[in-house]
């Protein structure tokens, strides 16, 4: 699910306990991140999920109750002070219940600073697989994107790319300027949507 | 890009190319000519930079990656992996990314490399390269990074599981340990002597690694080298052709490349290409460069790599030394023919450099070899200098003697060596070629069959060549009918939608194209009739009824169209534009929305041609999904944001309704064929709801897994357990009713849409791509069918099946069981004959089908005395008792029985009375399981192998020893060849499969000839074919559990089915030689089931593709304006599998 409100309009959305379509959306925009993060700072799977739902509960409860505004800080920086702690609380419940044998410790160590820079990675990710998604439903040519993303994204050698796709240098080239050009604009107004996230 | 557009059109004289403004829009300082031609151009200025804020742009993206150069793919870097944790990824790469990783239930560090795209999707593919890791597995050597085997991700691809190696790529290494300088050359020598041992224990593991390059290599901080990827790289580099869509194009790391590697042709690639990837390993770490300009543009690296000479390392690096340029230009010559013959020779050369010895590379210089020779023993050659006067004449007689006789030694050791060299070089050629012509022939062949190009489908066809002789193609298509069951295509281009007539068993076909439905018939692939349908040319759906009576067609706008297919009948339902809608026997529900611009389920009677409106009820959202459960009764519908409205399906009656909840939410609604069933799927968890109770299935929700990537569709099959899951990427899973929501396995990787599985269970209709054809593809899964082996009859043990026997006709096929049971199938039916034998309270070992009558040979397991049995009319009769067990029994009527007992004694005795004749005591410890014993008619010889004697050669009228015994350890099996009575197999708990010359004497003798391979555990089951041709084994360990046929001619493997969970404990040949059984040990974890016992076709895949052969030959004929060359011998064969197959 993914829609073309803005994060602001999102949130405006939520004060209507009824509007399940808001909390979705934002649900659907803010949970692979959250996710993505649990996972590099060591929680398992099932961790993973708990935390994040554990979050988006607790920032639904708080921002209904009003303890979020918006002046005060990102969005992003709220909901990361919220899943760092349930990172750790869903760890500690893993070690209780001898599911782990990796320490709360291991969680812990991650400073709030090095959570936001893992979101940061993982927000770059969302944008990117989104706008990838888009220029696909587009009808971009999938041998053009795949040049795009070996030799643009993931920098394999040229030569190794007209080698596996069975393209000529100049069409590599012209893939990833093309594509760039084309992903510009999407990512562009993905930011925008992404506002304060 | 507009530039990018232009320079399409060519480049403009005097503008910079792609390349170049590529690289300098990364960077590159622009040199004398382009910084010129830059200040004057305005065009090139604008591109860069243009091109240089795509970089900018692109920076946000492709920074941060593992290794500074790349970034995470788009999944974020993160893989699943059942059973171990991942932590990140470690590397990625233009083959796939390696993750770093933990098993979870050890803590063990590993590293899981996930191959690039999806080639491993391939069912081909990703059996080889299942193959692949098995064998690297078994490589275990300090220099070898071990591989620990393969496994599966989360979303299906397959992954293989390494031993995690901290360190450093080879090249970064060595770069460190010259710029420490003093004793940087040794040290690395010694590494590459290292490596280069390790190589050569692969190779005579008949293993190449095909793709040796510094990355290839870790060196840990101790300085121990350790090859990655070894034998995977093939697969490896399919996977990287997954990308192209261009095949033959190479692919690999060109600048390691051998050659050979770079000419074409896989058969040219040997031990001696992984000895010059070696020998550029070692330059590059001397010399800090390759041979040739690995910044070059590709042709000029290829022109380089053929045949330009190589520049002597000590003209780069002037510590390495005349004698390191002769090892290192060996290894680098050109023609294979004059490079280091194997790894091993390099190795000894490198460690004779390391011991100051001669190296082997300069022997054609005898003065070196002497000049060597004096400096090393410098002091011991003056001293015998100072007394070589003296001792002149008497040495000159004694060195002549002692040469000769040297001289004779080495010729035996060299000869000895060269024998040995060739074995390991043609084994190692044998499984590449074998490898490579399954590949081709298997590509060639599924390409064909699923679009039949004519180029390829010639290929294909004309690949198989005579058909009475195994030709690799065959064996492809034997692997691709195996494995890939499809059984049917329907030639109609175009957007179509599918069906099956659950009544007849026909595959209806909408064609929206040309505006009708198609009746075909599968068996025939015979066009039966076609009725008119309009609606069809704007339909974007089609479900038809479970009873097949009712079409349903969806357009883009309108309402939907109910067409009765019997009739040709069509009605309209309503006025309102249908967003969605499902059908059950006499009744619909449409999902429209309304005139009033809300949303509303429409249920419908369509008992009669004109469908009437039951009831209305508002579902408030976009909604798409709607589905009955499988006894009709119940309605479910899911609206986008997650609302679920549960009906009664007569009534229209909302019986359940669920608001949307914040978390989780559950969008899509599915049936799977169990009644007042509903499965619910979200983006995280699954519920699994049953009716009247709800509630307690959303409680209940799980975690997704299994079926991960996203379920489009789930199809019941009525008349079985099983049902369809279709995947969000068009993968067609198989599940049974019974077994919870998240298990199933899938069927190959095909993008299928439209897919409807018959009412029996037994096939699935479907569209697929690439090839835009409907497909029949048969779910009776690895062309085996297991036969139903119940739960034991008593309770002295499971029903584990310990022998099976066809009888002499063929027709039936008697396996006897741990449980003490026999019992009877018929073949052709696969179903029981009567009840099964019973009154037998132990174990049935042997059984022995002869002359009318079945003998039993039992084991008393440890409860009472083991007996033969003889059944006849008469009932069961024992004709000896008291023999421990019974290992091996051959009879022939009128004549004699003969057996091999647990106490290591062999009886001869009268098959009518049981009288004993003879009897031989061959060993007396004799306490191991064994079915080694075998009877040679034709000979006169009994071949016998208690455990601890080795083969017994003994005759069989008076059981004396006719020859000399054959030391075999731990043998489990002997069997002899029905077309060949001198050939014999042998194979026990060393897993390797022998074949052994028997020449009759006197004395008799039994010479090894050659061995098969290995299966990774102990193998239980041997047979041969009526023919002769082929050697069924299986592995009698979970290790190795697999079934394999080896063609005895080639000695070589066909193929491998993995049927068993345990192990096999015997296997059979039909007669006839179509009909492969197989019995072995229970399921550990349900015993219940007894043991499994499975009826292999193996000419199931003939009569396949003689259903199409016509079809395909006119294709062929269409193209070529000729038929195949083999289509005589093709449509010989294909009426002869016609038959057979009635």
């Amino acid at each position: 699910m993914f829609s073309d409100r803005t994060t602001t309009a999102l949130l405006n959305g939520l004060h209507d306990p009824a509007n399940h379509q808001a909390w979705g959306e934002l649900d659907a925009r803010c949970r692979p991140i959250m996710i993505g993060v649990a996972r590099r700072i060591g929680l398992t799977e099932a961790e993973a999920e708990d935390a994040v739902q554990a979050t988006m509960i607790a920032f639904l409860e708080a921002y209904r109750e009003g303890k979020y505004q918006r002046e005060r800080g990102r969005l992003s920086a709220f909901l990361i002070t919220i899943l760092r702690s349930r990172a750790i609380d869903a760890r500690r419940r893993a070690v209780n219940r001898r599911e782990t044998a990796a320490p709360v410790e291991a969680v812990e160590r991650f400073s709030q600073d090095e959570v936001g820079r893992f979101w940061l990675d993982e927000r770059q990710s969302q944008l990117f697989r989104h706008a990838m998604s888009e220029l696909r439903e587009d009808g971009a040519d999938e041998q053009m994107l795949a040049a795009f993303e070996l030799f643009g994204i993931r920098g394999v050698s040229i030569g190794e790319v007209t080698g596996l796709l069975g393209m000529t240098r100049d069409e590599v080239y012209n893939a990833k300027y093309r594509i760039t050009k084309r992903l510009q604009p999407i990512v562009a107004r993905l930011d925008d949507l992404y506002e304060d996230i | 890009m507009g530039s990018g557009a232009e320079s399409d059109r060519g480049t403009p004289e005097g503008c910079l190319d792609l390349a170049s403004l590529d690289a300098l829009a990364a960077g590159v300082s622009p040199g004398s000519r382009a910084a010129e031609h830059l200040s004057a151009c305005d065009r090139c200025r604008g591109m860069l930079e243009e091109m240089r804020g795509a970089n900018r742009f692109l920076q946000r993206f492709a920074s941060g990656g593992p290794d500074g150069r790349t970034a995470p793919p788009a999944d974020g870097g993160t893989i699943r992996v059942r059973g171990y944790e991942v932590s990140g990824m470690l590397a990625f790469g233009g083959q796939g990314a390696v993750y770093r990783a933990v098993q979870s239930g050890t803590g063990r560090p590993v590293a899981i490399k996930v191959p690039l795209g999806d080639a491993m999707r391939r069912p081909s593919t990703r059996y080889r390269f299942q193959r692949e890791i098995e064998l690297t597995a078994r490589l275990d050597h300090p220099g070898i990074v071990r591989v620990i085997g393969p496994c599966e991700l989360t979303d299906g691809r397959l992954g293989c599981v390494m031993e995690f190696i901290e360190g450093e790529p080879f090249d970064r290494w060595a770069d460190a340990r010259r710029a420490e300088g003093r004793g940087a050359i040794r040290g690395i020598v010694q590494a590459a002597a290292q490596i280069a041992d390790a190589i050569a224990f692969a190779h005579q593991r008949a293993i190449l690694h095909r793709d040796i390059k510094p990355s290839n290599v870790v060196v840990t901080a101790g300085g121990a080298p350790h090859i990655l990827d070894f034998g995977l790289a093939k697969s490896l580099d399919e996977s990287a052709h997954s990308f192209a869509t261009l095949t033959g194009a190479f692919v690999g790391t060109l600048s390691y490349s051998a050659p050979e590697q770079v000419s074409g042709g896989a058969h040219a690639i040997d031990m001696r290409t992984d000895v010059y990837a070696l020998g550029l390993l070692l330059y590059q770490a001397l010399t800090g460069r390759l041979p040739h300009d690995a910044d070059a543009p590709t042709a000029e690296i290829l022109r380089q790599i053929r045949e330009l000479a190589p520049p002597r390392p000590s003209s780069f690096a002037p510590g390495v030394g005349n004698e390191l340029d002769a090892v290192l230009l060996k290894a680098l010559a050109k023609e294979p023919d004059r490079r280091y013959a194997s790894a091993a020779e390099m190795r000894d050369d490198l460690r004779a450099w390391l011991d100051g010895r001669a190296v082997r590379a300069r022997f054609d210089s005898r003065w070196y070899v002497l000049r060597k020779t004096l400096r090393r023993h410098r002091w011991a050659a003056l001293l015998a200098g100072a007394g070589l006067v003296t001792v002149t004449t008497m040495a000159t007689l004694g060195l002549i003697v002692r040469e000769q006789s040297v001289r004779a030694r080495l010729a035996d050791a060299v000869r000895d060596a060269r024998v040995l060299e060739s074995h390991w070089v043609r084994l190692a050629d044998a499984r590449s070629t074998a490898i490579d012509n399954l590949e081709a022939g298997e590509h060639a062949a599924w390409d064909a069959l699923l679009d039949p190009d004519p180029v390829l489908l010639g290929n294909a066809i004309e690949g198989i060549g005579a058909v009475d002789a195994p030709k690799p193609a065959y064996w492809a298509l034997w692997e691709i009918y195996q494995r890939t069951p499809l059984v049917f295509t329907v030639p109609v281009p175009g957007r179509r939608f599918s069906g099956f007539d659950t009544a007849t068993g026909e595959v209806i076909v909408g064609l929206p194209d040309r505006a009708v439905f198609q009746w075909w018939d599968p068996s025939s692939d015979r066009l039966l009739r076609e009725v008119g349908a309009p609606e069809l040319a704007r339909a974007r759906g089609l479900g038809v009824s479970p009873d097949s009576v009712w079409g349903l067609v969806i357009g883009d706008a309108g309402p939907p169209t109910l067409v009765n297919l019997r009739t040709g009948l069509r009605s309209a339902m309503g006025d309102e534009t249908a967003l969605a809608a499902a059908l059950w026997n006499d009744r619909a529900v449409v999902l429209v929305k309304s005139h009033d611009r809300d949303y509303d389920a429409v249920l419908w009677d369509t008992s009669a041609d004109l469908p009437a409106q039951l009831a209305r009820y508002p579902i408030s959202s976009f909604a798409f999904n709607a589905v009955f459960d499988a006894s009709g009764e119940y309605l479910a519908v899911t609206t986008e944001e997650g609302r679920i409205i549960i009906a009664d399906a007569r009534s229209g009656e909302t019986l359940y309704s669920r608001t949307p909840d914040y978390l989780p939410r559950f969008v899509a609604a599915h049936s799977r064929g169990v009644p007042g069933e509903f499965l619910f799927y979200g983006a995280e968890r699954i519920a699994q709801i049953q009716m009247p109770d709800p509630e307690a299935g959303f409680a209940g929700a799980k975690p997704r897994s299994g079926f991960l990537e996203g379920v489009r569709a789930l199809m019941p099959s009525r008349g079985t357990d099983r049902y369809i899951a279709v995947t969000d990427r068009g993968r067609i899973g198989v599940g049974d009713k019974k077994a919870p929501i998240t298990e199933g396995t899938f069927l190959p990787a095909i993008s299928a849409s439209n897919v409807i599985v018959s009412d029996d269970g037994r096939f699935v209709c479907a569209s697929v791509r690439p090839s835009t054809r409907t497909a029949v593809l048969s779910l009776e899964g690895e062309g085996a069918r297991r036969l139903p082996f119940p739960a034991p009859i008593t309770t002295s043990g499971y029903a584990t099946v310990f022998d099976v026997e066809f009888s002499p006709d063929g027709r039936s096929l008697l396996a006897g069981a741990m449980d003490g049971s026999v019992r009877a199938f018929d073949v052709l039916t696969a179903s029981p004959i009567g009840p099964p034998h019973q009154s037998l309270a132990r174990g049935v070992s042997v059984i022995r089908a002869a002359g009318g009558t079945t003998f039993l040979g039992t084991h008393d397991m440890g409860l009472a005395d083991a007996e033969i049995i003889r059944l006849d009319d008469g009932g069961p009769r024992t004709l000896i008792s008291g023999k421990r067990w019974i290992c091996g029994l051959e009879v022939e009527p009128g004549v004699a029985a003969w057996a091999l007992t647990g106490r290591g004694e062999l009886v001869k005795l009268n098959p009518e009375s049981g009288e004993l004749l003879a009897q031989v005591q061959l060993e007396r410890h004799a306490e191991a399981w064994t079915r080694a014993f075998a009877r040679v008619p034709e000979l006169g010889i009994l071949l016998a192998g208690p455990a601890g004697a080795g083969i017994v050669l003994l005759d069989e009228r008076t059981l004396e020893e006719c020859g000399p015994s054959v030391p075999a350890a731990a043998l489990r099996h002997i069997a002899v060849s029905p077309a060949d009575p001198t050939l014999v197999a042998t194979a026990g708990d060393d897993g390797m499969v022998r074949l052994w010359r028997l020449r009759p004497g006197p004395p008799a003798t039994l010479s090894p000839i050659s061995q098969l391979g290995a299966h990774a555990g102990g193998v239980f089951g041997v047979a041969f074919s009526p023919d002769g041709r082929l050697l069924a084994t299986g592995g009698g360990t979970p290790e190795s559990k697999d079934i394999r046929l080896w063609d005895i001619h080639q000695t070589r493997e066909l193929a491998a089915l993995d049927l068993f969970e345990m192990g096999v404990f015997d296997l059979a040949f039909s007669p006839d030689g179509r009909w492969l059984a197989a019995g072995g040990e229970v399921r550990l974890d349900h015993p219940e089931e007894g043991g499994q016992l499975f009826l292999i076709d193996l000419q199931a895949p003939d009569r396949c593709l003689a259903g199409n052969l016509e079809y395909h030959i006119a294709r062929f004929a269409a193209e070529h304006g000729r038929e195949p060359s083999q289509a005589g011998a093709l449509r010989r064969w294909a009426e002869r599998a016609r038959g057979e197959g009635q």
